[in-house]
């Protein structure tokens, strides 16, 4: 698409040309706060409860490693939790602060502000864990690290940041309290409902982390993985696409709160 | 603060054929059981326009519905003759100053501005952003974070991101909040300027001083409803022209109330612990001869106190009319 003089101004062309300028803004505005800070400190927890696995002389297993370090610590704690913050915080904290008037306010389509939102959150949200995750590996186990399963667990790991991160924004385009309806997810649905019902391991970012983590190691079966990685990649993809098109919708619905 | 250069657009179309710039149809909106504008019907022209009303007036609400920023629960809201709910291409020409004292204040004036220009495509946003910031004076601490900003810089900042693409419709909600006098006038004048390039500028104010300075037409809400609207003079007079009620306090109270009552002055006269309160059928006439009367009827005026000046005693009297 070629540039254009509107009202006297030269218009860039291309439809997706403010996503840089946008991606850069959330960036800025997730990356240097505090919130951000604390989850890379949450994300170091892991890897020093690693460094006390090994200086305690446990099991150098690397199965039994992840199954009782990397399981509790980072799968089922700081994965979600780093991923919902940041997911949250991306478009929430916008709604919250009413800056996101100023973004609405633009010709900018929606879906290109609502992957702004989630390519940061994500990205950020998947190098924390996934760190923190080989961080963890290589401490806990020292020389046994050098097995390549922890290749599957880190690409399970990612994953499941990014999924976690897409669902926050669409939590976050939905409610206020974002971040307390995703933390009931975790720890009511994925916690406790799928072990309970099976079927509900159908619709769990859990069971597709450890789907994709099974291709490299044996850890998914012992804790309760019952997806194959193809299933689990093809229902994380689907999760990813709801969850983009539920902001997307909420977004170009969206109307400003304040009445006086 | 200066105007921006004058654009040069498409040519000319003869006014009568362009639908009004921005145009209010039977628009009513709602939260819940809350009725926060009540049908409303408007057109605004070029020039300037002040959405006039206390607090709480719905003005907002209504600066928000032509900003697609809220869907009408009933009726229609246009800009230039297309509806403004979901309809995104319309920011390419309306520029938006919201009321919030908010922005992104990690960054600088100029980073801040110039987004905006990224944001509505502009071929070259630092030359745009920085022709902004020149616009409302602001070139000086453009290189300073928001964050350090006084609240009339933040305005200021905000105001050059809405202008940054030069658009023929502003709405302007409050933009006085937060300046000096210094800042209130040139802003004045600055706005005065862009009407005269052929503008479409609607900007709210609770203060009838800064409508008066600034607008040629106002719209006046009250509790949700449009309670007039025309030319300022229309208005002014519509309000000076109301029964004025006044507390006089003088050495003889009752021989003074008797006087101004013999002579038609007033409408009625109350004696109430210590003053005399009248209702005043004509304020210009009442405040030229209260005095006159008083030196005829041997009594010394110590004070005379008009009681219902408040902007909501004369939108409420708007309403009644």
């Amino acid at each position: 698409m070629g540039d254009q003089v509107v009202g006297g101004q030269v218009m860039a062309g291309g439809l997706v040309r403010p996503f840089g300028p946008l991606v850069r803004l959330t960036a800025r505005g997730v990356l240097g706060r505090r919130r951000t800070l604390l989850m890379a400190l949450a994300a170091a927890v892991p890897v020093v409860v690693s460094a006390f696995w090994m200086l305690t002389g446990q099991s150098g297993d690397p199965d039994v490693f992840a199954t009782q370090v990397l399981d509790p610590w980072v799968i089922t704690t700081v994965l979600p939790l780093v991923a919902l913050v940041l997911g949250t915080s991306v478009l929430g904290s916008e709604i919250e602060d009413g800056t996101i008037v100023f973004l609405l306010a633009k010709p900018v389509p929606r879906w290109i502000v609502v992957a702004a939102k989630t390519v940061v959150a994500a990205l950020a949200s998947a190098v924390l864990v996934t760190v923190s995750t080989l961080l963890c590996w290589v401490v806990g186990l020292g020389p046994a690290a050098a097995s390549g399963e922890v290749v599957g667990i880190a690409a399970g790991v990612a994953f499941g940041a990014v999924l976690y991160s897409c669902i926050a924004v669409a939590l976050s385009a939905v409610t206020g309290r974002a971040l307390i309806v995703g933390l009931v997810y975790v720890f009511l649905w994925e916690g406790t409902l799928a072990g309970l019902l099976a079927g509900t391991r159908l619709f769990s970012v859990r069971q597709y982390v450890l789907g994709i983590a099974g291709v490299t190691s044996e850890i998914d079966r012992p804790l309760g993985g019952t997806l194959d990685a193809p299933t689990a990649l093809l229902l994380g993809l689907a999760v990813i696409a709801i969850s983009l098109a539920i902001a997307i919708v909420r977004l170009r619905g969206y109307e400003v709160a304040e009445r006086t | 603060m200066t105007a921006p250069s004058p654009a040069a657009g498409p040519p000319p179309v003869p006014a009568s054929a362009l639908p009004p710039a921005l145009e209010a149809v039977h628009v009513a909106r709602w939260y819940g059981n809350v009725v926060a504008v009540n049908d409303v019907s408007f057109d605004v022209g070029p020039g300037v326009t002040g959405l006039l009303g206390p607090n709480g007036a719905g003005k907002t609400t209504v600066l928000h519905m032509l900003a697609g920023l809220l869907r009408p629960s009933s009726g229609e809201v246009r800009v230039e003759g297309r509806a403004a709910w979901h309809n995104a291409a319309m920011y390419r020409r309306i520029g938006l100053l919201p009321e919030r004292d908010t922005g992104y204040f990690f960054m600088t004036g100029f980073q801040f501005v110039r987004l905006s220009a990224q944001l509505e495509g502009l071929g070259d946003p630092d030359a745009a952003a920085r022709r902004a910031l020149a616009t409302v004076a602001l070139e000086d601490a453009a290189d300073r974070a928001l964050g350090g900003y006084s609240r009339g810089m933040r305005q200021r900042a905000r105001l050059a991101a809405a202008l940054v693409h030069d658009p023929p419709i502003l709405l302007l909600d409050e933009p006085f909040n937060g300046l000096d006098p210094r800042q209130r006038l040139e802003m004045t004048d600055l706005l005065h300027a862009m009407a005269a390039e052929g503008r479409v500028i609607l900007f709210s104010s609770h203060i009838l001083e800064e409508v008066e300075r600034l607008a040629d037409r106002v719209l006046v809400m009250v509790a949700g409803r449009l309670a007039a609207s025309g030319g300022f003079r229309d208005i002014r007079r519509l309000m000076t022209d109301r029964p004025h009620t006044f507390t006089v306090r003088s050495s003889d109270d009752r021989a003074l109330a008797a006087a101004l009552l013999r002579d038609g002055l007033v409408l009625g006269a109350q004696l109430d612990g210590g003053a005399l309160e009248v209702r005043a059928a004509d304020y210009g006439a009442f405040t030229r001869v209260v005095a006159r009367v008083a030196q005829a009827t041997g009594a010394t005026l110590f004070e005379i106190r008009p009681t219902d000046e408040s902007l909501e005693s004369v939108f409420s009297y708007l309403v009644a009319q």
